[in-house]
């Protein structure tokens, strides 16, 4: 049993859904790690890079017509952090410890790692909106507007680094619709469904 | 015949939408299309196996003068341009994998006692100077990185000097026959040599690089200058020879350069084909690296070649030809023929800059590869001297691409071996540096061509 220790779970998740929120409740429940946007600062402090400088470029698609390829390397900041983010995600994963990916293409980065749960939060659009408007202080015409513009960005990501299927079914093994369970409800779903994979996988993350 | 035109534009259309959005590599893209017009264009409309042949170009490796003693035939693929890439970059792998270039780089730096200013300006000379006779994305890789590493012991910013690098890596290969592969594309399927390049080309780039050097230097050294004030006394150098993987083969692959520098230099005089120059830099890099290491580094040398370049030439050639046998080049040559109404002085403006603006948002080996027959067209219709239009043309492909980070492929590797060390460029801040140097480098080609050849 001391052998299977690892568990890794990323989390896809649709703009305005609560990915984030839950991510770091479930982060905290079953005392596991959390690598969301903080990585990248994390990352900057390892490779001198100005961390407020990469959110810029975090989670972009690479644009086709102002980025080019030679021998293997691109021009493409969007890429160049994609691909060190990559690389630090596996790097973490090899360290042997279990951990919490959000976004940032990590259920196809990590795909094939072992004890690797996909899971994908979404949401009604309506309460998507309402949510978005209220963290942000948006008018739900204004939220909605983004909710489309952070969904496109995000897919056009995955798509852009090879992640052909983000959102759909066949790429998950949970999906959770968090518009009637709320926060609560969605972590507790996540937690039971990660419970009784972790038994029947013979899992044990706790030392 | 219009339906084989029609075809041929389609696919050459759609070849370079393909290459220049990346949704493909590009080599694929490139082999699909010259498939495509084998199938389509040249059997399935005009029924001509001997445009197949023609385009295939095949018989040309068996012909003495494909060898020694001059004579390349410019329709079809260019397999002198391939088989003198795939020369030159084997030796220039061998050079690499003996230390060579950083070597060259580190023990300049130490010469100029590694004060900032003095080593923008000898990297932007060693730029120039090295990507005359080899590839500029090489040059760049070598200087760069240890631009980088020399920024990050020294404590001073590297995007000054590698945006300088670029440039003059650019600047440097338009010089020779062999430093850009739309010049080694012109000069083996018009038959010019190194020596015509260097005396044409040549000379407007030493005058160019003047300017590109002063231009640098008033933009670049506040910068530089000021870092120079944070950095910290207690500095560990790096030393020069701690480069050097293997002695045997770092004097082995500078013997091989200079020997393949002196073919290079003397091949109108010997008469000896730049593929026939190419497979004796392969000849003797196998020779070095096999005397000072043994065969498997060999293997690693040969698995290090971009061969996917050498396909993407394939494909281009076929589809190029495919425009080529259809007639629809010399529609354009005639375009631009009438649009100057016969004034050189206009050609000459019209070619360098549609060359210049193309190059700079697109790669400029299709471009090339498909000018090459227009001008050919241009100079047999207009009765233009078709040196004037070749030189025209070089000048504008290889200097126009460092107007962009997307312009020229030393561009792309400068400024991702930037971004991956924490100094990311973004386009404008490339743009702000590089795009005005391009107008300013142009501009005085004009003037030169206009003084030289009108």
């Amino acid at each position: 049993m001391s052998e299977n220790k690892q568990l890794i779970i990323t989390i896809g998740r649709q703009f305005g859904s609560m990915g984030h929120k839950i991510a770091h409740q479930l982060g905290k429940e079953l005392d596991l790690p959390v690598v969301d946007k903080d990585l990248l600062f994390l990352m900057a402090e390892n490779h001198g890079f100005d961390g407020d400088f990469l959110k810029n470029y975090d989670e972009k698609p690479v644009n086709r017509w102002t980025s080019g390829e030679a021998r293997g390397m691109s021009n493409s900041i969007e890429k160049v952090l994609a691909d060190m983010i990559f690389k630090y995600q596996s790097d973490l994963v090899a360290t042997g410890g279990s951990f919490i990916f959000v976004g940032r293409c990590a259920e196809w980065n990590l795909r094939g790692c072992g004890n690797h749960i996909r899971i994908f939060i979404t949401a009604d659009d309506d309460a998507r909106i309402a949510h978005i408007a209220e963290l942000r202080e948006l008018s739900k015409k204004d939220a909605e507007a983004l909710m489309h513009k952070m969904d496109k960005r995000r897919k056009n990501y995955n798509h852009s680094h090879g992640n052909k299927h983000w959102g759909e079914t066949e790429n998950y093994d949970l999906i959770v619709n968090t518009s009637d369970l709320g926060l609560e409800g969605s972590v507790e779903v996540i937690k039971n469904y990660v419970n009784v994979w972790k038994k029947k996988n013979s899992i044990d993350t706790d030392d | 015949m219009i339906l084989a035109k029609i075809f041929a534009v389609i696919i050459f259309l759609t070849m370079f939408y393909l290459i220049v959005t990346e949704r493909f590599e590009r080599h694929k893209t490139t082999l699909v299309a010259g498939a495509a017009t084998i199938i389509v264009v040249f059997l399935a409309c005009m029924r001509s196996f001997g445009a197949v042949w023609r385009s295939l170009n095949l018989y040309s490796l068996v012909t003495l003068g494909f060898w020694y003693g001059g004579g390349e035939s410019a329709s079809g693929i260019n397999w002198a341009t391939i088989i003198f890439i795939a020369g030159m970059t084997v030796m220039v792998e061998g050079m690499g994998h003996a230390g060579f270039f950083s070597w060259l780089c580190l023990k300049i730096a130490k010469l100029v006692k590694y004060r900032t200013v003095p080593l923008l300006i000898c990297f932007m000379l060693m730029s120039a100077f090295l990507a005359m006779f080899i590839d500029s994305i090489t040059v760049i890789m070598f200087l760069a990185s240890v631009t980088i590493t020399l920024a990050a012991t020294l404590k001073f910013d590297p995007i000054p000097i590698i945006l300088a690098e670029i440039f003059c890596a650019n600047l440097g290969g338009s010089a020779t026959m062999c430093g850009d592969p739309p010049n080694i594309i012109i000069g083996t399927a018009l038959g010019y040599s190194f020596f015509d390049f260097l005396l044409n080309t040549g000379e407007i780039v030493g005058v160019a690089l003047i300017f590109v050097v002063l231009y640098f230097f008033l933009t670049m050294r506040k910068p530089l200058l000021e870092s120079e004030k944070n950095r910290p006394d207690d500095i560990v150098y790096p030393n020069p020879s701690d480069s050097i993987t293997n002695k045997t083969g770092f004097i082995g692959a500078i013997v091989v350069f200079l020997i393949v520098v002196a073919l290079l230099v003397t091949h109108s005089m010997t008469e000896l084909s730049v593929a026939t120059i190419g497979v004796i830099a392969t000849i003797l890099t196998i020779i070095s690296t096999c005397i000072a290491y043994n065969p498997k580094t060999m293997g690693e040398i040969f698995r290090k070649v971009d061969y996917k370049t050498l396909l993407f030439f394939v494909g281009l050639f076929i589809v190029v030809s495919g425009l080529e046998e259809t007639g629809c080049l010399e529609v354009v040559a005639h375009f631009i023929s009438k649009l100057s109404g016969g004034n050189i002085m206009i050609m000459i403006a019209i070619i360098l800059w549609i060359s210049a603006i193309f190059s700079a948002i697109v790669d400029n080996i299709p471009f090339a590869a498909t000018m090459v027959p227009v001008i050919q067209a241009m100079a047999a219709s207009a009765g233009v001297p078709l040196e004037t239009l070749a030189w025209t043309l070089a000048l504008g492909t290889d200097i126009g691409g460092s107007a962009t980070p997307v312009g020229a492929s030393a561009n792309v590797v400068g400024t991702s071996l930037s971004a991956k060390s924490g100094h990311p460029i973004t386009w404008g801040k490339y743009c702000k540096y590089n795009a005005p140097a391009t107008v300013i480098v142009i501009a005085i080609c004009m003037v030169m061509l206009f003084i030289k050849h009108t």
